[in-house]
């Protein structure tokens, strides 16, 4: 090696990390190379909003002469107040990923081959528009279809509109539902939920309720979850985790109680047969807001009295009936219990059942007349956007003003079901389909109509960064850019008390000739002589600012602001004052972009159960309806036998192992990684063992019992056989998982991805069947069962 | 003047966001699947885990482990050639141009917090342009460890000097600290009754690890009461 003067001081180990091998670096620009080297080195710092997760965290990136070179939290954004995860700081890893794609590639070889010929910006957009003009001469515009992975931004509702204005109704978001979810729109007919404040309660009892771990805001919570328990032996506040895994969630817990995978709604409802048999229901709530409490035969209290009494739901539980006794005692006594169901309750075959039931347990107890614990979300001062449904009886997706309680479902509760829904004749055959910010090929259950859904259609236009495990199925793969390259606003998070937009706004031009979503479509929609909005704004930017414009009018709400309590605050506005003086739009928006976004100081109202719906109890009857009602989610399940109640055809999947290697398999998310979407990133790649000091591996945990029985210990490969397929994975002997289930992490196994994630780790989704819970089309997790094999190194 | 960290265990939620911005903040190597599979991860900041009692009975503490800083460091009176040392401030500070990574060091703590360059740092093209410029990286064959972010400390004392001022409390921070969503780590100057740190390490719930072992470390741990 020639030895210059900068190799050898780095030999030395005291030069700055900008020196020395930037020549082979091809993923930032070449102008930047010489700054790096010979720049001035000048800090400045720019606000941004997180794009990682839905959560919306406000970020402050440190730029060296105008080059990003950390995430860091923005100290005055609500949500995170100047914290973020470990996912929201590794961003940059995304940004410079030396696997990013450059220019727009076109498929060579056939569907499902990873085979690729680079083309044009024009080259590519040509065909699509032709595509598009082709369907709308022919009005057959319902023949393309947008599968567009939410992230609770602006943009969502863009492609949306743009789906809409071409005249197709085939939007299909993907998203994880919130917390309470399936829950509240059944019960309550309310969407989206309604939000709660965790400071207001004593008594927390999460069903598979990971807010640590996961969305809608694993920041926000880790931060209230350390003040809980700072003051917890103070305050008393009880903490309870069910869960057959103890996760995060019950770590953090004051207590972790045990439940086999699925029966969380049967222990819920077993707590409410003892609530009602104890007579300690709150009666107010219950005679004016809600129905079928008492109707005679066909009631809630028949419901829980016949098929839930502590010793049944004890065998199905595995929850020992002096414990469910208690539970039920302590939960009902408690002056603002708070009962909230999510994460991995909605991934099982039970998922509405468990919501409702869970919702019903709130209902019984004093929780919604607890003073300040449910809160009402304030609409934006918007004209609503129109909210993606699905018709449960036709299957037909559409954009609504609103959803119907009794013909609708949120589009994203069964968009994993879309190639059955197709192969059951209910959606139109798709000339083109687009793919947005979301994996589908890597995520479902069913990877294979999956492949034939996507190999049948002729077009399908995927916008990624990098090449995923659906490229090879798709006919054009276009480069878009990262969150730190575009415009964007993050909406309110849901579930959180508050109201916050968060702007992301670009940190640095695109690099690679990547091109923002929202401005590809804009470009589409203008060739196309489409209209997207009155304003007819010129680029995507144009369009957020237009979106702000009603905001600053209303007067609501103020960019995030510094070191200024509520109180003051709320002295200041009524003197009439503001934090900051804005009074044209363009010195609002300025500070937006200053500040990182805006947000609402005011916290949302309680909830008013009077404007409400009633509440509506879960009934026999009531259940028999619906499964009928939804039979085209079951997949033609048997949902009728005999004179036996169909809602317990629900919980026949829930059964005690029985052979001494027969496991429960039950994927769970770690917050490095969640759904696959951190895999790309080295660091988070690294250490999402971190707890279980397992690096780039994926593992499985196992009770110590088991492995015992098994002769397995710490460290030793299995291998993890079930119907479906097997893999090999490294055991870990915790006492944090129930003595029935093979805990394994979700994320690893992407067969593309980039450099840091293509065969890396395994994908459990290789192992699990495709089971739907018939009453919402959630594919469950945690219904499959697995044997293991000892492997010999 | 000695620095010192207070991790209060009762707020922690076990995220493992120091350890992310540890890792980020001084560039720590990301070692690849083939090299970690040998043991030789590095992590300044770990996580540990323990498991007390047995289910319905059982509780998970978690803690965060950086390098503990000990007044009476069993590392630096190994080291042959004097790379690691107690600097007049209570950091105990690595000169990687003088480490001649024999590994006394790493053998002699008993808290496993040194790890050693087996190779030479690599990153892809680009994902090395994430690092921090204010922090060199190290060349194969030396010893690493936690350094308290002792460069933010130059910073900080140039810009009170700059401000004819002496530092405060929360003009040095170190990266865990300043990251950790819960609030659960405090630094600052152990000595200074000002600093927030002076009086939580004189909590009744403080404890330091491994303290029968007289190396008197300045990470100190309060106690989980629940």
């Amino acid at each position: 090696m020639k030895i210059t003067r900068r190799n050898f001081l780095q030999m030395l180990g005291i030069t700055g990390i900008a020196a020395g091998g930037i020549s082979q670096v091809w993923a930032i620009p070449d102008q930047w190379v010489e700054k790096l080297e010979y720049g001035p080195r000048i800090e400045t710092w720019k606000m941004s909003t997180c794009g990682q997760c839905p959560a919306g965290c406000g970020i402050r990136l440190r730029l060296i002469d105008g080059i990003p070179v950390r995430i860091l939290g923005n100290p005055i954004a609500p949500v995170n107040s100047g914290f973020t995860c470990p996912m929201g700081e590794a961003g940059l890893e995304l940004l410079y990923h030396p696997d990013r794609i450059r220019q727009p590639m076109r498929r060579k070889g056939k569907k499902g081959e990873s085979s690729w010929e680079p083309i044009s910006w024009e080259e590519a957009l040509g065909p699509i528009s032709q595509g598009l003009q082709g369907l709308l001469k022919k009005k057959q515009a319902d023949r393309f279809g947008f599968f567009f992975g939410d992230r609770n931004t602006l943009l969502t509702h863009f492609a949306g509109d743009f789906v809409t204005r071409m005249g197709s109704a085939n939007f299909f978001p993907w998203r994880a539902p919130g917390i309470n979810e399936l829950g509240f729109w059944q019960a309550f007919g309310e969407f989206p939920p309604f939000a709660f404040d965790l400071e207001k309660t004593d008594y927390l009892l999460t069903f598979g309720t990971n807010l640590l771990e996961g969305p809608p805001s694993p920041v926000y919570f880790n931060r209230l979850y350390g003040k809980l328990k700072e003051s917890r032996p103070r305050t008393g506040l009880k903490m309870v985790h069910v869960d057959a895994r103890m996760s995060q969630a019950g770590k953090n817990a004051t207590e972790w109680l045990q439940v086999r995978p699925g029966s969380m709604g049967v222990l819920a409802l077993g707590m409410a047969y003892v609530i009602l048999r104890d007579k300690n229901f709150n009666e107010e709530f219950i005679a004016r807001y809600s129905r079928d409490f008492r109707g005679g035969k066909e009631d809630f209290p028949n419901l829980v009295s016949r098929y839930y009494p502590p010793d049944k739901v004890s065998a199905i539980t595995g929850v020992p009936p002096e414990t469910l006794l208690r539970l039920a005692r302590e939960f009902s006594s408690a002056k603002a219990p708070l009962a909230l169901s999510g994460g991995m309750s909605d991934r099982s075959e039970t998922a509405l059942f468990t919501q409702w039931a869970v919702a019903s347990l709130n209902a019984l107890s004093g929780s919604f007349s607890a003073k300040g614990l449910w809160r009402e979300p304030v609409p934006l001062p918007w004209s609503p956007s129109p909210v993606p449904s699905v018709n449960i009886r036709t299957g037909a997706f559409s954009l609504k003003p609103q959803l119907a309680p009794e013909s609708d479902l949120p589009a994203h509760w069964a968009s994993e079901e879309l190639p059955h829904l197709r192969s059951a004749g209910k959606l139109p055959d798709l000339n083109m389909l687009m793919i947005a910010q979301v994996d589908p090929l890597y995520l479902p259950t069913d990877q294979k109509p999956w492949q034939e859904w996507l190999s049948r259609i002729p077009q399908v236009v995927q916008f990624a960064t990098l090449i995923d495990d659906t490229s090879p199925y798709a006919d054009l793969v276009l480069p878009t850019t990262t969150y730190l390259e575009q415009w964007d606003m993050t909406l309110p998070v849901p579930n959180l008390p508050f109201s916050q937009l968060g702007l992301q706004q670009p940190i640095v031009s695109p690099l690679n000739g990547a091109r923002p979503i929202g401005d590809v479509l804009l470009q589409l929609a203008t060739e196309m002589g489409v209209t997207l909005l009155p304003e007819k704004p010129k680029s995507y930017a144009g369009y957020i600012e237009a979106r702000m414009k009603p905001i600053f009018a209303s007067g609501k709400g103020t960019p995030y602001f510094e070191a200024v309590s509520l109180n003051f605050l709320g002295e200041l506005r009524k003197r009439g004052w503001q934090v900051y003086s804005y009074p044209a739009f363009a010195d609002f928006w300025r500070l937006l972009q200053e500040k990182g976004g805006w947000w609402d100081p005011d916290e949302y109202p309680e909830a008013e159960w009077k404007k409400r719906k009633k509440f509506t109890f879960p009934t026999v009857a009531r259940f028999d309806a619906l499964l009928k009602e939804r039979a085209l989610l079951s997949h033609g399940r048997e949902t009728q036998k005999g004179d036996t109640p169909l809602h317990t055809l629900l919980e026949a999947p829930i059964r005690k192992t029985e052979t001494p290697d027969s496991f429960l398999l039950a994927p769970f998310i770690t917050l490095m990684n969640m759904t696959g979407e951190g895999a790309s990133q080295p660091l988070l790649q690294e250490i999402s063992g971190l707890l279980p000091r397992v690096y780039w591996k994926p593992w499985a945990e196992m009770h110590p019992e088991r492995a015992k029985r098994l002769s397995l210990l710490d460290g030793d490969l299995i291998r993890v056989v079930s119907g479906k397929g097997s893999v090999t994975l490294r055991v870990k002997v915790v006492p944090t998982v129930s003595s029935e289930i093979l805990a394994v992490p979700f994320g690893g196994g992407h067969k593309e991805s980039g450099r840091y994630a293509k065969n890396i780790g395994t994908n459990p989704v290789a192992l699990i069947d495709h089971l739907v819970d018939p009453l919402s089309g959630r594919t469950s997790w945690q219904s499959t069962r697995v044997r293991v094999e000892k492997v010999n190194k | 003047m000695k620095w010192g960290m207070v991790i209060d265990l009762q707020k922690c939620t076990g995220c493992g966001e120091c350890v992310a911005a540890c890792k980020l903040e001084n560039n720590v190597a990301i070692v690849e699947p083939k090299e970690s599979e040998m043991g030789r991860t590095m992590l300044w900041m770990d996580m540990l885990t323990v498991y007390e009692g047995e289910y319905p009975r059982l509780r998970v503490r978690q803690f965060p482990r950086p390098c503990m800083h000990c007044d009476h460091p069993p590392c630096t009176k190994v080291c042959p050639v004097r790379a690691t040392y107690k600097n007049e401030e209570g950091i105990v500070t690595q000169i990687y141009p003088q480490c001649i990574g024999c590994r006394y060091c790493m053998a002699a703590c008993p808290y496993t917090v040194k790890s050693f360059n087996w190779y030479k740092p690599e990153w892809a093209p680009g994902i090395r342009e994430t690092a921090n410029p204010d922090v060199s990286v190290r060349p194969v064959g030396v010893v690493e460890k936690c350094t308290f972010c002792v460069h933010r400390l130059q910073k900080a004392k140039e810009q009170a000097k700059s401000e004819g001022r002496n530092l405060r409390d929360g003009d040095f921070q170190t990266a865990c600290a300043e990251s950790c969503p819960a609030g659960a780590i405090v630094f600052g100057d152990l000595e200074n009754t000002s600093h927030r740190v002076n009086p939580l390490s004189r909590s009744p719930r403080a404890t330091r690890l491994l303290e029968d072992l007289g190396t008197e470390p300045k990470v100190i741990y309060l106690k989980e009461v629940d």
